[in-house]
């Protein structure tokens, strides 16, 4: 897996792990060893599906409930076509 | 109608708009700003946030007089019992430690010596000592870090805990102290539920009478004759001394204030109006000095000094009160009767009430700093509820309570709403009006179940248990002579999802890399579900039940002897009858319970082990040991079918409410083989203060799909997020499958709600409707967040623009920006439930 930031590359458990950013779904927040960027990877494809830059939020991905519009282009963003 | 947030960058100027637009936008506390008067602004304003962000104080020094003075006393009073030595302690306190008053202030009243300084009582244990000693935010200078430093060292081996500690054997010590199971310290009396009933008619003159004539019939039968029953008076007289010498003191405390606020009247306010508010002061604390209070001023004056001695005495991370019910025979005459006050007067001053006690401050552990990020405890007061002729007279009283909650917006103390059937409706919209307006407060609790649940666990009779209050967020206690609870200490509080982890690994933690749990057989040996239920999971919960229980009771019974309770003691109706010190059991109807933080991971665990490796054999206990081992790191697919093809809490499903039912009816029967020290039982509360996040790091992973890190959920028995999939019917349904009386002492219930469907009219008969369900299917608890995921998303790009937003995170409420960002992230994880899909139940 390689880290968009700063190019580090390496197996995905070597990106410390923070928090699941969905239960049900294969996104978690992770944390690049090097340069300590956010990132969102999805660990089913074992790849960074996008940064999160400090202070942006996180993409967070809702399952349940009312989903509003900016949670669903969260989703969308992260999913693609899955979402 | 969409709540509109600032846009990224946006200059907002709150103050060029309208009370319309700041409504529109869902502004609640611009709209409060522009509502509360000048001096009630200022009073919000002027409060030093001193409430830990991130653990640590964000501001504030440590009070060196309140732990100096304390010290100095007890080095002094050596040679004194215990009871006597504290209360000369508190005594040394409260004629010496600086006191001041605010500007623009009408209640006056501090926990500390200047308005930044956080309380500190190193008496507590060396542990929490070390913590200060090596905490370089509180300690403003070499000169305090000195002083500082040889009260430690004083306290070293004395403290309370420390003394428990050399009683309990060392297993257990390591255990307990590991941080991995529990939450506390055993010898802490914590929090105290008060009879208000009692002290507040009677006022320092009627309690030091009552103990004049108990001192006066002491005294004459050990004067008289010989006989056994003689010996136990001769202590109890030094204690009723003691008790009276403590009331002098407070006494001579409120009359420096009164002293104060004069000296300043007469010798430096120059603004005439100032001077008239600083003599009113002055008259009422001269009066309350002595008096019982007349007037709501002086009620709430008086009830605000008591809570603040109570706080100088000892540490008392939570505030059981029940103000309307309290303050309804003052308010009743100023403002109904005799004209005395406007509604709106009062309100300010209930306000004000609010700001004083959003003021208190004490320096906590660690654990207590991250487990409730933001602010000192969990202040929950009672508001609503009835008398034992089912009559609630004082309802106006809680609407002028929920209205300036809405006016001063402080996140401590919030509210508790006993609701019953014959609750005035105008009465529930301010409740709604409250939450609509994303206070997080007040959080809703059946009254008819509750005082069921109380008469059932701790046999408290009809009409002492309907004069129930919440001893802390969520359990309910009677404030009446022999069910009042004056020792709650946080520590049999249990981390439940460990009895998870624990079934499955055999007792071991890998947290903590050690043997922490019951040795269980191997459930791979486990060749059915019930086997696995039957040998590993129910013994792991029995034995750490006990654990945690055996280490609270000690320090119940030691607390007597290890830090006693004078002023507590002289203001409760009990030990001012009995003599003893008031955390004596003698007397008591004991109202223990274990709070049980993280406790749904367990059911959904079960439910996944059950599905998918003894039902559908799908895979093998290898197969999940390996991979919970490795933390689910490089078993994604399979972590996905554990989440997704197991079925979860909270969505009416038979399948897996039956293992919830099924695990409470025997947790139930545990917590009545386990005795508190007056004979009564145990009974679990699943509920999770920030837990959920302080816990996240300390728990490992488990069958419900969650890794090491994740947040747990947030707390009692709400469904993980975005684990309940089919609507809050369902929610509430799986919720009522098992008894809110029977089956433990109380469960908490977070819901979030859309503000855009809780607006106007409809908004208010939806929730009602909510409320309803609720109701009829038995439920004892739920609480809300009224926020939408834009607000809170946008809060965390610019924080600096929403300094003011309140969520709920558990049992408690916090500024959104003043929480981590794991916690604010799980907040918004949370479900928002739809609540026009509620077809009925």
């Amino acid at each position: 897996m390689k880290c968009p930031e700063c190019g580090f590359e390496g197996p995905k458990p070597a990106f410390r792990y923070l928090y699941s950013l969905g239960l049900d779904t294969p996104f978690s927040l992770r944390q690049c060893p090097k340069c300590g960027t956010w990132l969102a990877v999805n660990d089913l494809k074992e790849e960074v599906a996008k940064t999160v830059p400090p202070k942006e939020p996180s993409p967070i991905i809702k399952t349940a409930g009312i989903i509003e519009d900016e949670m669903k282009e969260v989703a969308k963003e992260l999913m693609g076509e899955d979402a | 109608m969409a709540i509109e947030t600032a846009k990224p960058g946006e200059e907002i100027r709150p103050e060029e708009m309208s009370e319309e637009e700041l409504e529109k936008r869902g502004w609640w506390w611009w709209l409060a700003e522009r509502k509360r008067s000048k001096r009630l602004d200022y009073l919000r304003k002027a409060v030093w946030y001193k409430g830990p962000v991130g653990g640590v104080y964000p501001c504030g020094r440590i009070d060196i007089y309140r732990a100096k003075l304390f010290t100095e006393a007890y080095k002094k009073y050596e040679d004194e019992m215990p009871f006597v030595r504290k209360a000369k302690a508190m005594v040394h306190v409260l004629e010496n430690i600086p006191i001041f008053i605010t500007d623009h202030a009408m209640l006056v009243g501090y926990t500390g010596s200047d308005p930044d300084t956080i309380c500190w009582h190193p008496e507590m244990s060396s542990f929490l000592n070390e913590e200060v000693y090596n905490d370089p935010r509180v300690i403003p200078d070499e000169e305090t870090k000195k002083i500082v430093a040889e009260i430690c060292d004083y306290w070293k081996g004395r403290a309370a805990a420390d003394r428990q500690i050399k009683l309990m054997d060392p297993e257990t010590i390591v255990k307990y102290y590991s941080g991995v199971i529990g939450w506390g310290i055993a010898a802490v009396r914590s929090y105290a539920n008060k009879t208000w009933m009692f002290f507040m008619p009677r006022g320092i003159k009627g309690l030091i009478a009552e103990i004049d004539k108990r001192i006066e019939e002491a005294k004459k039968k050990i004067s008289e004759g010989t006989y056994p029953e003689q010996l136990p008076l001769y202590e109890k007289i030094k204690r009723w001394e003691a008790m009276k010498e403590v009331l002098l003191a407070f006494s001579k405390y409120i009359k420096r204030y009164a002293r104060l606020a004069r000296i300043v009247a007469e010798n430096f306010e120059k603004d005439p109006k100032r001077r008239e508010e600083l003599l009113k002061i002055a008259e009422v604390c001269e009066w309350i000095s002595w008096n019982p209070p007349r007037h709501l001023h002086e009620s709430l004056q008086f009830d605000h000094f008591i809570r603040v001695v109570c706080r100088l005495e000892t540490y008392e991370g939570a505030d059981p009160h029940w103000p309307d019910f309290v303050h309804w025979p003052y308010y009743k005459k100023d403002v109904i009767e005799e004209k005395n006050l406007t509604e709106e007067e009062a309100i300010e001053l209930i306000g004000e009430f609010m700001i004083r006690t959003w003021e208190f401050s004490m320096y906590g552990y660690r654990w207590l700093r991250e487990g409730l990020q933001g602010i000192f405890g969990t202040w929950v007061w009672t508001l609503g509820g009835q008398d034992e002729n089912g009559r609630y007279d004082w309802w106006p009283l809680t609407i002028a309570f929920l209205r300036a909650a809405r006016l001063v917006r402080v996140c401590n103390p919030t509210f508790a709403f006993r609701w019953h059937p014959k609750v005035p409706d105008i009465v529930m919209r301010e409740v709604f009006e409250c939450i609509r307006q994303g206070l997080g407060y007040p959080s809703i609790r059946n009254d008819p179940i509750l005082i069921q649940n109380g008469m059932y666990w701790h046999k408290h009779p009809y009409n002492e248990m309907v004069y129930w209050v919440h001893q802390a967020c969520m359990s309910p206690c009677p404030m009446t002579k022999a069910g009042q609870q004056p020792f709650r200490m946080a520590s049999a509080t249990l981390n439940s999802a460990k009895i998870i982890e624990y079934a499955i690994f055999q007792g071991y933690d890998n947290v903590v890399g050690m043997q922490i749990g019951l040795k269980t057989p191997d459930p791979r040996e486990c060749k059915t579900f019930e086997e696995f239920y039957e040998k590993c999971w129910l013994p792991q919960a029995r034995y750490l039940m006990s654990l945690l229980t055996r280490s609270i009771n000690l320090g119940r019974y030691k607390n007597p002897e290890f830090d006693p309770n004078p002023f507590l003691s002289a203001i409760s109706e009990r030990s001012v009858e009995q003599g003893e010190d008031i955390c004596s059991i003698e007397g008591e109807r004991g109202n223990s319970w274990i709070t049980f933080f993280t406790w749904v991971e367990n059911v959904d665990s079960l439910a996944a082990i059950k599905k998918l490796i003894y039902d559908e054999k799908k895979y093998t206990w290898d197969q999940l040991i390996e991979a919970l081992k490795n933390n689910w790191e490089g078993y994604e697919e399979m972590r996905l079918d554990f989440v997704r093809n197991a079925p979860k809490w909270g969505n009416d499903d038979d399948y897996v409410d039956s293992i919830m039912v099924k695990c409470l009816e025997d947790l139930a029967k545990i917590s009545w083989e386990l005795k508190d020290p007056t004979g009564n039982p145990w009974p679990i509360l699943p509920e999770n203060v920030s837990g959920s996040i302080h816990y996240s790091s300390l728990v490992w992973a488990l069958p419900n799909g969650r890794r090491l890190g994740d947040p747990l959920y947030d707390g009692g028995i709400s469904p993980g997020y975005g684990l309940d999939k089919k609507g809050p019917t369902a929610v509430l349904k799986s919720c009522s499958k098992f008894s809110h009386i029977k089956h433990g002492r109380a469960f908490l219930l977070n819901q979030r709600l859309s503000p855009s469907q809780m607006a106007g009219e409809k908004g208010y008969q939806l929730w009602k409707a909510y409320i309803r369900t609720w109701a009829d299917l038995g439920l004892d608890h739920v609480q809300f967040n009224c926020v939408d995921d834009k607000t809170l998303r946008a809060a965390q790009r610019e924080p600096e623009k929403y300094q003011e937003l309140i969520v709920r995170v558990a049992g408690y409420s916090a500024h959104f920006v003043q929480i981590s960002r794991k916690t604010q992230d799980s907040i918004i994880q949370r479900t928002i439930q739809d609540l026009a899909s509620m077809g009925g139940a």
